[in-house]
């Protein structure tokens, strides 16, 4: 997607100035991206819309305190990063996601009973699924949201290295996963898949 | 296989860049495979047909990145529409309660934020004669001598503080030598009238605003604790305000009764305050100048800081004192550093901070700026 950085820049100092127009915009354009990034997090989604909510309460109420900003999705994804994190560390009764367990490098041994109708996409799924929180948050929001490593960095509050690594590390295992299948679906996938 | 490096291309010329060595993970950044893949093969597609016949064996990598970008998109979990419309009802309800704003295009020179808070009202001490246009009263002697509420008058001729008792509940702490007049506030609003120093300690209300009018300026809040210093003649008064939020205008803009009757008005948040001066009719908000951690928001022990990011330090020193801190240099956010800060006052912790990492920090209005400063020292 190509991110337009003067339309954000726009938007953003429109709404700032008491633009209501504005301001649904950016509700309208990043709520579902918000929404599904925050149910990562925290599992029922009454809080998370809660989050949400406050997130963009807050945005409004503060709105003339709030420098210019070029990348919307990226300010958002911050701050309801850091307001899940205060949520659930401050409920311990919330089903809490472990925040601390991030490069865990198990070997994820590759199943050799490939269900013969399984595809491509089926299995890249169950992978996904099953790798630690943190990884798939690394992995969604490099290849799925394309933020920048500088970005994730930030956003999870933790070194562009660890990053990097994670990156690495899950697309190693996906590859050697998904190889098996390769020569099998390639041209099947290719020719069917448009 | 040739190398193109044109600085264009159109749907003829394939490549600006080596696609030779592009993985997977190349392709799920590059902006027209993203353009292909999110709309599920609508755009770009002549593109992506000739990519296939000219790189064959890129296949693989290709069906891999667009698999990726599929599995990640089948595992958000996207929320329901009507999820959306409700929280935005919510929204639009809590914004209409907190913004007094008129259709009129705003000054960027007033802030606007929700009423209710603790005010420190102080008038300055320019001395000069200033005379009142049409309008309300500025004067407190005129003001009470006007309405038609049965007022009681406390002078506190005593040379220390009296505490004054009021009907709801809420106290004022007057100064020795300032003067107070307030009734039993059996009407929709709590009006009382300040000539002097008191420092207010209100009980909350929603449905009963509580006003100060105190000269030139008028005080409204909610419920909140706040300073108000405000003397007759002098030109120029003070707002601070300790807990909860207040809004301030100038008192001959309002009808008497407690309404503004032009948007011109200032809200104020915990640490912060505001002179009004009203020879030029101006406001000016600062913060105070010992800025106390807001109620609720932790104790000192979350202070004490190990090998953290300076952006989540700095995050939670706003959500603790109810300020706005910015740094101008993002590659701070991430930098981490161990700083145990404890109960020392906020600009100390700044100064400890900015310390560490060389860097400054400069309070504009009610904000805090921080610049410069480099991870590695």
């Amino acid at each position: 997607m190509i991110r337009n950085t003067t339309n954000d820049a726009e938007i953003w100092d429109a709404f700032r100035l008491g633009d209501k127009t504005a301001y649904g915009k950016i509700y309208e354009l990043y709520f579902d991206a918000l929404y599904a990034y925050g149910k990562k997090f925290l599992l029922d989604s009454a809080q998370v819309e809660d989050a949400i909510q406050d997130l963009f309460i807050n945005l409004w109420r503060s709105k003339a305190r709030l420098s210019a900003v070029d990348n919307i999705k990226y300010y958002l994804f911050r701050s309801l990063r850091r307001d899940i994190h205060r949520i659930s560390e401050k409920d311990k009764t919330l089903e809490k996601i472990d925040f601390d367990s991030f490069l865990v490098n198990q070997d994820h041994p590759a199943d050799e009973s490939a269900t013969s109708d399984s595809d491509l996409l089926q299995r890249l799924t169950s992978i996904l699924e099953n790798l630690p929180k943190r990884k798939l948050e690394a992995i969604t929001l490099r290849y799925f949201e394309n933020f920048s490593i500088e970005e994730i960095a930030v956003i999870m509050d933790v070194s562009e290295k660890t990053v990097r690594n994670t990156l690495h590390n899950s697309m190693i295992l996906l590859r050697k996963n998904s190889k098996l299948l390769y020569t099998l679906i390639l041209l099947t996938l290719v020719f069917l898949w448009f | 296989m040739y190398i193109y490096n044109a600085k264009y291309d159109t749907l003829n010329t394939l490549t600006l860049k080596d696609y030779r060595n592009y993985k997977a993970e190349d392709f799920l950044h590059d902006e027209r495979f993203r353009a292909w893949v999110i709309s599920k093969g609508k755009q770009e597609t002549a593109y992506w047909e000739k990519f296939k016949t000219d790189f064959p064996d890129k296949a693989g990598e290709l069906t891999l990145a667009k698999s990726l970008y599929l599995s990640l998109d089948h595992l958000q979990v996207l929320p329901e529409k009507k999820a959306k419309d409700r929280v935005w009802a919510q929204l639009e309800r809590s914004i209409l309660e907190s913004s007094l704003e008129t259709s009129n295009s705003r000054s960027p020179f007033y802030r606007w934020w929700m009423a209710a808070a603790a005010i420190l009202i102080m008038a300055g001490v320019a001395w000069s004669l200033r005379s009142t246009f049409s309008g309300a009263p500025v004067e407190y002697g005129k003001q009470i001598s006007q309405t038609e509420i049965p007022l009681h008058e406390k002078i506190n001729t005593s040379k220390k503080e009296q505490i004054i008792s009021l009907k709801d509940g809420s106290t004022v702490r007057l100064k020795s030598g300032s003067k107070l007049s307030y009734s039993d506030f059996a009407l929709k609003d709590r009006i009382v009238y300040l000539d002097g120093e008191g420092y207010f300690d209100i009980v909350k209300d929603p449905t009963k605003p509580f006003i100060v009018y105190a000269g030139h300026i008028v005080v409204q809040v909610v419920g909140t604790r706040f300073h108000v210093h405000s003397n007759t003649g002098n030109t120029k008064s003070n707002v601070a305000v300790t807990s909860g939020k207040v809004k301030v205008f100038a008192a001959d803009k309002s009808d008497g009764l407690g309404k503004d009757t032009e948007s011109l008005a200032v809200y104020l948040s915990p640490n912060q305050q505001v002179v009004f001066d009203a020879n030029t009719n101006k406001f000016k908000t600062s913060l105070v100048e010992k800025p106390v951690q807001l109620e609720g928001t932790g104790d000192a022990k979350q202070f004490y800081f190990t090998n953290t990011s300076v952006g989540g330090i700095l995050h939670t020193l706003e959500t603790a004192y109810g300020v706005s801190i910015r740094s101008e240099n993002t590659k701070l956010e991430s930098c981490k550093i161990t700083a145990p800060l404890g109960d020392l006052p906020l600009f100390r912790k700044l100064d400890i901070i900015c310390q560490t990492i060389g860097a400054t920090y400069e309070v504009f209005g009610t904000e805090i700026v921080i610049s410069g400063g480099d991870c590695n020292l």
